[in-house]
């Protein structure tokens, strides 16, 4: 059974790599086409990527839209969270539906939606139309972090804190907001990577004046593959394992998937 | 009203604006576009009716590309899932650390989009980079083609890339599962088999079933996979809505999105009907 065991999680990382790690071989591609193991291994278009104004046009294009939005949904599902919070009824259930919404929707009938929504704000073609689309789309996944951690504040120690003293405006922030800020650090950055990686809604309210770096290579691939579209894969493979070292090393990725470790 | 009863007030009010700018208002907009002609030249409103519809359901093209994306989504969701369940099982049994580092590698493969996914598997779907040439190299296949675009290939990559969510979204729930369950069984003489269908699947029904409607709505509403690694004839539904949308025929695409959303929903309320009851443990 052990074997059994073995051999399938080997097929199954097989199966989740291989595609990264020919990626990854193959920006190291010396020659301009594709090609895996590499040809005259060398750097050259990690240099190219960095050095060409279109590319690093649309990394900090993603960038800005990446940090002003997960940090955008992450005010509103704080406050959403907040007000929710030790509330019942289905006023309070229905804002959190309210909020989760774009989140829920298939992909491309939120995205046909909210262009919809930033050409009549005349907000088409434009960042800010793209970080409003983000916005509501990533406010979902800090929601759930937060709620997470609030399950964690006991509520012994809030009346506790009641009896010495402490106002409402005191127990938020020398109680609660220690306590659940993992949680929103970690809420924050998962929709950080999923912002970055964005396409369908970026792509729908860029209104072909703004290029996100899935744009980008989107674009791109219809000239033909270079080796640069590969560095820019390795470029977000790189951000998102950094973000998610970064969570798993702050020591609450396991609380915030829902899971008890033994 | 004091101070902090008028912050509360305002922040009521805030998101209430908030959700009527993100969630209902696309949907209003969603719903007026799609019953509304416009002038193509200056995208003035001329009339509202169900025109848009009527071109929709011209013919049974459009419902026949409906009916084929929800069976193959659904189909996609099926394989997953039954490859995301035993996958998990196997993770959840390994010891801390063993398994951290497979969270870490799921939650690092799911972090590549639609655009990257694409663009990895059709690099090593390629004879330059990928697979065809290896197997060409070591001589066990001949020719020089590629093997995208195909249906297989699109089948394939929509199954990576919904399978590392659906085994996130199941590792909770499995690793909750009551270990003296399963040894009860065992006890009683169950084979390892019987113990997976008749115990663990059971009691595995509710998480089993809101991992497979995720998976669904991850995958009906994408387009970018299925127009790269697909042929014409194989594209998802929201394809035909994506070009639409880039060739600025803007009502009938917001009408395809709107035909859509409906399927989608009566698929989620149909499925809730027959699998969404209650698991076994909650009874």
């Amino acid at each position: 059974m052990k074997i059994a065991r073995l051999l399938s999680l080997t097929g199954l990382a097989v199966f989740l790599y291989t595609p990264i790690i020919v990626v990854l071989g193959s920006s190291f591609n010396g020659p301009r086409q594709m090609a895996f193991p590499p040809q005259d291994p060398s750097i050259n278009w990690y240099a190219n990527f960095f050095s060409d104004p279109s590319w690093t046009t649309s990394l900090l294009n993603s960038v800005i839209i990446a940090v002003t939005s997960s940090a955008f949904a992450t005010v509103v599902a704080l406050v959403t969270a907040l007000l929710m919070w030790q509330r019942e009824g289905k006023l309070h259930q229905s804002f959190v539906s309210a909020v989760s919404l774009p989140f829920l929707l298939p992909g491309i009938v939120f995205a046909v939606s909210i262009s919809l929504v930033t050409a009549s704000l005349g907000l088409l073609g434009s960042l800010v139309g793209i970080i409003l689309g983000h916005t509501a789309l990533l406010v979902a996944i800090p929601l759930v972090t937060v709620r997470l951690g609030l399950a964690q504040v006991e509520q012994i120690h809030v009346e506790a804190a009641k009896l010495m003293g402490y106002s409402d405006r005191q127990i938020l922030t020398k109680l609660v907001i220690p306590i659940i800020r993992p949680y929103l650090v970690a809420g924050a950055l998962f929709a950080l990577i999923i912002s970055m990686n964005e396409y369908i809604i970026a792509f729908m309210v860029s209104g072909f004046s703004v290029e996100t770096l899935p744009i980008k290579i989107y674009n791109s691939q219809r000239y033909g593959f270079e080796p640069t579209l590969s560095v820019g894969t390795m470029v977000y493979m790189l951000f998102s394992l950094v973000v998610l070292s970064y969570i798993a090393a702050a020591g609450k990725l396991w609380s915030l998937l829902g899971i008890k470790e033994s | 009203m004091n101070k902090q009863q008028q912050t509360i007030a305002a922040s009521y009010l805030l998101l209430t604006l908030y959700c009527v700018i993100v969630s209902f208002a696309p949907l209003l907009f969603l719903f007026t576009t799609a019953v509304s002609t416009t002038d193509p030249l200056t995208g003035e409103v001329l009339s509202y009716g169900l025109a848009n519809f009527q071109e929709v359901f011209y013919d049974a093209y459009y419902a026949i590309q409906i009916a084929y994306t929800v069976g193959l989504v659904a189909a996609i969701t099926v394989v997953t899932l039954s490859m995301a369940v035993p996958l998990t099982l196997a993770i959840a049994k390994l010891k801390n650390g063993a398994r951290s580092a497979w969270v870490v590698m799921l939650l690092a493969s799911l972090a590549l989009s639609e655009v990257l996914t694409a663009f990895a598997w059709q690099l090593l779907l390629s004879h330059s980079s990928g697979i065809p040439g290896w197997l060409s190299y070591a001589g066990i296949i001949s020719g020089d083609k590629s093997w995208w675009p195909s249906f297989p290939a699109m089948f394939v990559v929509l199954v990576y890339f919904s399978l590392p969510i659906a085994m996130i979204l199941l590792l909770p729930a499995i690793r909750r599962l009551d270990p003296f369950l399963k040894e009860s069984a065992y006890t009683m003489g169950f084979s390892k088999i019987a113990v997976f269908f008749l115990i663990l699947l059971p009691s595995l029904r509710g998480p089993i079933f809101q991992t497979a409607m995720l998976t669904f709505l991850l995958n009906i509403g994408g387009f970018v996979i299925s127009q790269q690694l697909g042929k014409p004839s194989d594209w998802m539904f929201a394809v035909f809505i994506a070009d639409f949308m880039r060739t600025f025929n803007i009502p009938f695409a917001v009408a395809l999105s709107f035909c859509l959303l409906v399927a989608v929903l009566l698929c989620l309320a149909i499925a809730n009907l027959i699998f969404g009851r209650k698991p076994i443990e909650n009874r």
